[in-house]
């Protein structure tokens, strides 16, 4: 009761809030998204279309008070846009109509929202917000349950998040991921944060939270946790400064790992090794076949929710005779996509996955020289691990269309956008070819006046031109 | 209790993020300008002679 009450006032918050400023509303629906209050309120949150409601009050707010300086047209909104188009046409030809459209419907809002999030999310202070709205909402989940696996030890199987059932946060790989996801996002705000009070023990929360992330993936006894924990690492080691000293916190969090782990834990993780007489393990090698084979006879996909018409031989082995499973999911990200959506489908989401990560590179390269955009480079870094650990994880779990992706691809959109009106406000030129391509450069100039939900407001420097 | 003391906290940061944000976004500029540091020109170089 006191739950529901309390998350019903956080929601009505959200929504107040975001009549005084707009981009609120869609820090809410990240939110809501994320945290899926309705899946966890007992009352009146879980009786109406929390995320409806929100999304339409983020929409409205854009377009009827706040739409100064568009971000400009990238590659990676443009395939996003092109993703939503595909995975929508996928529904005339799906294999399962009626499950199509179910996955369809939550599908198609995330990747919407996303491309929508880079409008509004423009300033630095609204891409920290951004950033730690994701952080804490996700926090709401594996701070508790992370707390219970330093208790109980975890478990696979064994649900000690707030969501009850096997979807969503209460899948052990979407959360272990999500939860790693998260890491480089808390130890980038840890050190760059603006918005929270600048007490001496805020880092140290940051990295308490981290630790919690880390803690939750390990409680899960996910296999696809400590691969994307292994890819973690690496990655964040190679993008350091303090490779010494980062190695040393790594080489003793690998020591705590190995010695605080219990032994169903370690006969859990050593199956990816012989995956051949686990079960699992084999089964997404089979699933896996059957995809390729179903994207031969069929290279536009089966819509979504393909799987449910695969059958899966499994041959005999040992004490098993052999037998027929019937509807296995696919078990990755990528055969997801391939499975659903086709050779066009897979080709788009490595295309995008691949591009944000080279648009992260080459922010961070812009952005090194300035002092005054150091922390771009800090976030373009985080935001490059979360998306590695998604990349590896997410081999062996199916998340494609989970909005952790989406949000980091919008994130990083964002990002790309800050340093571009950066650029502009200084009044870079253009050289070779784009300046023969863009005769007379135009410099950016924020829209005259200010909107209508600053009237009265104090004049700043973001309303002047540069 | 563990679950809403983590439903507690997070929501506390989190509103205490947006209102700070709020208070933030109207009075910062909203697009730091960077400084570009000049590459010096010597001074020879710095009109154009004709060649003897």
């Amino acid at each position: 009761m006191l739950r529901s009450l309390w998350l019903l006032f956080v929601y009505v918050s959200f929504l107040g809030l975001s009549v005084s400023a707009p981009f609120v509303a869609t820090l809410g629906y990240v939110w809501v998204d994320t945290f899926q209050p309705q899946n966890i309120a007992f009352i009146l949150l879980n009786q109406f279309p929390v995320a409806m409601i929100m999304g339409l009050v983020a929409l409205g707010g854009y377009f009827l008070m706040d739409r100064r300086s568009p971000p400009p047209l990238t590659l990676q909104t443009m395939l996003q846009v092109v993703m939503a188009i595909w995975v929508t046409m996928t529904l005339i030809w799906a294999q399962v109509p009626g499950a199509a459209w179910e996955k369809w419907d939550w599908a198609f809002k995330t990747i919407a929202f996303a491309t929508f999030i880079p409008f509004i999310i423009r300033s630095r202070v609204q891409i920290e917000a951004f950033a730690q709205t994701y952080v804490f909402s996700l926090a709401a989940n594996f701070v508790p349950y992370g707390l219970k696996v330093l208790i109980s030890g975890g478990g696979y199987g064994t649900n000690l998040g707030l969501q009850a059932g096997n979807s969503g946060q209460a899948e052990g790989g979407l959360l272990s991921t999500s939860c790693l996801m998260a890491v480089p996002l808390a130890i980038f705000l840890a050190s760059h944060s603006q918005l929270i009070p600048k007490f001496k023990v805020m880092p140290l929360a940051y990295w308490g939270i981290a630790g919690l992330a880390v803690t939750t993936a390990l409680g899960t006894y996910e296999r696809s946790a400590l691969i994307g924990l292994v890819i973690l690492g690496i990655y964040m080691w190679g993008r350091s400064k303090r490779k010494l000293g980062f190695g040393i916190v790594l080489a003793v969090v690998a020591c705590v790992v190995v010695y605080s782990t219990s032994g169903a834990w370690n006969a859990r993780v050593s199956t990816i090794g012989n995956y051949e007489q686990e079960n699992s393990a084999y089964s997404r090698i089979l699933i896996w076949q059957w995809t390729l084979g179903f994207v031969a006879t069929h290279p536009l996909g089966g819509g979504f929710a393909t799987y449910q018409i695969n059958h899966i031989d499994f041959p005999a082995r040992g004490a098993d005779p052999g037998h027929t499973e019937f509807g296995r999911a696919f078990h990755s990200s990528y055969f997801e996509v391939l499975g659903e959506h086709g050779y066009p489908g897979i080709v788009i989401f490595l295309l995008l996955a691949g591009s944000t990560l080279l648009m992260l590179r080459r922010i961070a390269k812009k952005a090194r020289p300035y002092p005054e955009l150091q922390w771009i480079v800090g976030l373009s870094d985080a935001l490059q691990s979360g998306l590695a650990v998604f990349l590896s994880s997410g081999a062996f779990v199916g998340l494609a269309f989970q909005p952790m992706f989406w949000y980091f691809i919008s994130m990083s959109v964002c990002l790309n956008a800050y340093l571009w009106r950066v650029e502009h406000a200084a009044g870079s030129v253009a050289t070779g070819w784009r300046a023969m391509a863009i005769a007379p450069v135009r410099p950016y100039a924020p829209a005259a006046g200010a909107p209508v939900w600053r009237k009265g407001a104090a004049p700043s420097a973001r309303t002047q031109p540069p | 209790m563990l679950d809403l003391t983590g439903i507690m906290f997070s929501s506390v940061m989190m509103l205490i993020v947006i209102v700070r944000a709020m208070q933030l976004d109207r009075t910062q500029p909203w697009f730091q300008k960077i400084k570009r540091q000049e590459v010096p020109v010597p001074v020879a170089t710095r009109s154009w002679r004709r060649p003897n």
